[in-house]
């Protein structure tokens, strides 16, 4: 009997000292008041664990989420959309001299007193530097940003960058956002997509990487070489690696973790599940879903736009398949919360207002699939009878690919199985991983190839389109061996649209890019290659005790993170 | 005179064989069971609603006299689609195992019958089969089978019955060698080879009718064993695609709503319990059953 009572007094200490040990080390630093709101560690919670802290080598967006408090950029972009100085002393204008009347010649002057996160000097060579590895053909940079348009680089000084282009780069300002390169920390140019430096950066950010707990978590300290005196005002932030929704909110709904990236969920249905301890902040963002088409024929061996796709080569079955989808149901029951879309221009200063050519009508999609000569089978699927390019007697069957561990997705998946069902197509369901999906050409990725029916994801497009939009769209960017970095994915060959992309890459004046996209966008709504159905709300869930953080669309999670404070 | 008996003795074997697993109470239950959920699933086209058949605006109901197990995100009829899942998960459970122990049988037959250096070669390869990291056969199988569009377009289900089988043949080779190592030095062995008999006949026709009852006791754990892998493939986005349910993608899907609507993530998973379980029972009642020395 005495025995069991010393046994249960042992294991009652015991819990009660695991329990001090367990709980978490939040709080302010030594010598400053308890209310104090500077100091403490925040905690992230992220969905996946990004591959890489170099964000030109991300394919994936939640790199940039993470990577954005260990670098910055010469440049950023605020909530309004207006370009701001960062590293930068000022911005280059005209009027101030950085830019020439002719475009051809930026001159960028850095902050003096610039230092990386290990204390050694930034100067206008690491500027150099960032050109010459993002540029390099081998570096494995999967960033659009006209690199390939910089003649030469001048570093009269260790202050000044003279940026020489070869042609006139409307990006200018964009170009050295993502953050800068140090030479003395990395490697060889060629060699980028293999540095210790993806993994461990020394950057420029507010913060710099302390562990990185493949799996679990990274933790990140205070940058004390970071170039605004006096911050971060946090401590540390640790990113944590929870891929289970139902976790994630448990986690902020007992305040373990004070922010939370994609939430998923509707602003009431979320602070109802976290209990009053947490805001959802969102804002309608910048991934936009569509469905893209493949014109070309899938497992040909011939990833060019020669052999035109049996089902979807004719424009009557593209139409009839925007037809079929209730675009209304996707927004305000499927994927609720969402704005609907119709362009790639659906925000900032080259937002287009399109109107759907082919708004949802059942019987139209009908009535235009037996014109092109589908006609209803035995089973309710339709069969090819002299249809355009199919053989007789071919299933109208096509098969969706979006990618794995993302709910809405699949949700929004399975009702375009039901719509397109209801006029007779019979669709399959492929997700696949990220990483085959979004792999290179090399890698065999199916979107590269050209073997794929319908692929549906979201994308966005930067503040500076027209190197995302010429590589999505132009006739010449259909991916191939000699031009593996291609992303017509859809394989459209439009000379309409070709002279509307040159003609917004053209110039410098706003207002005639504007219209030249919107003609593109006209031209995209038109023929089909893509069906644009709606955007994403950005935004994440933000513990009430945190304060100092504005949801940027043009930014990322961590844009503006050395402006957070925690309350206690 | 000399065959009746003999016919007499064999009965009787198969006769006391039978009454030891009438006497298992617990593999008797689950027997029950089991025939319940197979036709349960059989009877699944009697309900009234379609397993796919979406109505958004309806989504995330309770258990209600309508909808006795609730709807989906989507409005579907739970119970329907759980009807449905389970043809489906039993029949990948039942198909991948049938694959899954004929692989293991051959392998393990003639690594025990011959010895050797082949003996050497096949438990090699089934030890690095035992060592392979799961997911990456399962995502270096599933890549490699949808590479031939036309196993992807059609059937998901032979693809997960395929992968499961190459996940679960080691354990019936090995079982099935070490038995086929012991008896090829039977008696009974040596007299069929004075005699005449090639090796193929005495494998198939002499030493294997006795390994029978160690196969089907490890081919209920491999039934178990494939229902579970099945669910864990779809929480991978390898398993059975959707909107075709399955116990395992019923699952995989009702995690992101664990808390707003439980009723998704009971019923799939209570099915996948009690087969199981019954499964196992099952598989302990024949273990007993065959084993001339159990107590009972």
């Amino acid at each position: 009997m005495r025995k069991f009572h010393g046994l249960v007094l042992a294991l009652v200490m015991l819990c009660v000292a695991l329990t001090a040990c367990a709980s978490p080390q939040t709080g302010t630093e030594a010598g400053e008041e308890g209310s104090s709101p500077s100091g403490g560690q925040a905690v992230l919670i992220i969905p996946e664990e990004p591959a890489t802290l170099n964000q030109y080598l991300a394919v994936a967006a939640i790199v940039r989420q993470v990577a954005d408090a260990t670098n910055t950029g010469l440049t950023t972009v605020d909530a309004d959309g207006n370009f701001q100085p960062m590293l930068a002393a000022e911005l280059p204008t005209i009027e101030n001299g950085g830019v020439a009347a002719d475009f051809l010649t930026v001159t960028w002057k850095l902050r003096p007193g610039l230092l990386w996160s290990d204390g050694a000097p930034l100067t206008s060579d690491d500027i150099k530097f960032t050109w010459e590895a993002v540029s390099h053909p081998e570096s494995g940079n999967v960033l659009s940003l006209g690199f390939e348009l910089i003649d030469s680089i001048e570093t009269p000084d260790d202050l000044t960058a003279i940026v020489h282009y070869s042609a006139v780069n409307q990006a200018y300002l964009q170009q050295f956002m993502f953050g800068l390169l140090p030479r003395h920390a990395t490697g060889e140019p060629a060699e980028m997509s293999t540095w210790a430096w993806n993994r461990q950066p020394v950057g420029a950010g507010p913060f710099v990487l302390g562990e990185w707990n493949a799996g679990e978590n990274i933790v990140m300290q205070r940058n004390p070489n970071y170039f605004l005196a006096g911050q971060p005002y946090l401590d540390s932030l640790i990113f944590a690696i929870v891929p289970d929704t139902g976790a994630q909110v448990a986690m902020m709904a007992q305040g373990e973790a004070q922010v939370q990236l994609w939430p998923g969920e509707t602003k009431e249905v979320y602070e109802e599940q976290v209990a009053g301890q947490a805001v959802l902040a969102e804002i309608p963002g910048q991934w936009n879903m569509a469905l893209y088409l493949n014109l070309s024929k899938p497992f040909d061996d011939d990833p060019s736009a020669s052999a035109p796709h049996p089902i979807l080569g004719d424009l009557r079955v593209r139409q009839a398949l925007s037809h079929a989808i209730d675009y209304d149901l996707i927004v305000t029951e499927i994927n609720p919360g969402v704005s609907p879309t119709v362009s790639p221009f659906a925000y900032g200063w080259y937002a287009c207002d399109v109107a759907r050519p082919y708004p949802y009508d059942v019987e139209k999609a009908k009535a235009l699939l037996e014109e092109a000569g589908w006609v209803e089978g035995s089973d309710g699927i339709r069969v090819a009878q002299g249809a355009l390019h199919a053989e007789d007697g071919t299933r109208l069957t096509l098969q969706l690919n979006g990618y794995t561990s993302f709910q809405p997705l699949a949700k929004l998946e399975e009702a375009l199985v039901e719509m397109f069902k209801a006029v007779g197509i019979e669709t399959t369901i492929q997700n696949d991983d990220f990483s085959i999906l979004f792999g290179s050409y090399e890698e065999g990725s199916p979107r590269k190839l050209g073997n794929f029916d319908i692929l549906v994801y979201d994308a966005s497009l930067p503040i500076e389109p027209q190197a995302v939009i010429d590589n999505s769209f132009h006739s010449a960017a259909i991916p191939s061996p000699e031009n593996p970095s291609g992303a017509n994915y859809h394989r459209w060959v439009n000379p309409a649209a070709d002279a509307a992309i040159e003609k917004a890459g053209s110039t410098v004046d706003i207002a005639e890019r504007q219209a030249a996209y919107c003609e593109l966008a006209n031209l995209i709504a038109t023929e089909v290659p893509r069906i644009h159905l709606y955007l994403f709300t950005e935004g994440y869930g933000a513990s009430t005790r945190l304060s100092g953080y504005q949801v940027n669309i043009w930014g990322s999670l961590s844009w503006d993170v050395q402006n957070w404070k925690l309350e206690n | 005179m000399h065959n009746s008996v003999g016919e007499r003795q064999a009965q009787s074997l198969r006769a006391l064989t039978l009454r030891r697993f009438l006497r298992h109470r617990a593999a008797l239950l689950s027997l029950a069971i089991l025939a319940l959920m197979v036709l349960s699933a059989l009877v699944a086209p009697l309900s009234p609603y379609e397993p796919t058949a979406q109505n958004p605006a309806n989504d995330l109901q309770p258990p209600s006299a309508i909808h006795w197990f609730g709807t989906d995100d989507l409005g579907r009829d739970v119970l329907t689609r759980v009807l449905y899942g389970g043809r489906i998960s039993i029949l990948v459970g039942l198909l991948a195992t049938l694959l899954s122990t004929a692989i293991g049988v051959i392998v393990g037959a003639l690594a025990g019958y011959f010895g050797g250096w082949l003996d050497n070669l096949l438990m090699r390869v089934t030890d690095a089969f035992l060592s392979l990291p799961t997911l990456f056969v399962l995502i270096l199988i599933s890549t490699m089978l949808r590479e031939v569009p036309a196993l992807s377009l059609s059937n998901s289900v032979a693809v997960v019955i395929i992968v499961i089988a190459v996940l679960s043949w080691m354990w019936p080779a090995r079982l099935v060698r070490g038995a086929f190592l012991s008896l090829k030095e039977h008696e009974f062995v040596t007299a069929a080879h004075a005699v005449g008999v090639g090796h193929g006949r005495i494998m198939w026709q002499h030493i294997l009718p006795n390994t029978v009852s160690l196969i089907i006791v490890q081919a209920t754990l491999t039934i178990a064993f494939s229902i579970i892998t099945e669910s864990g493939l779809s929480y991978l986005g390898f398993g059975i695609q959707p909107p075709t349910p399955s116990w395992g993608n019923l699952l995989a899907t009702a995690q992101a709503y664990a808390l707003r609507a439980p009723w998704l993530m009971i019923f799939p998973g209570l099915m996948i319990f009690i087969t199981t379980l019954a499964v196992n029972h099952i598989g302990d009642g024949l273990r007993d059953a065959f084993d001339p020395f159990s107590v009972r």
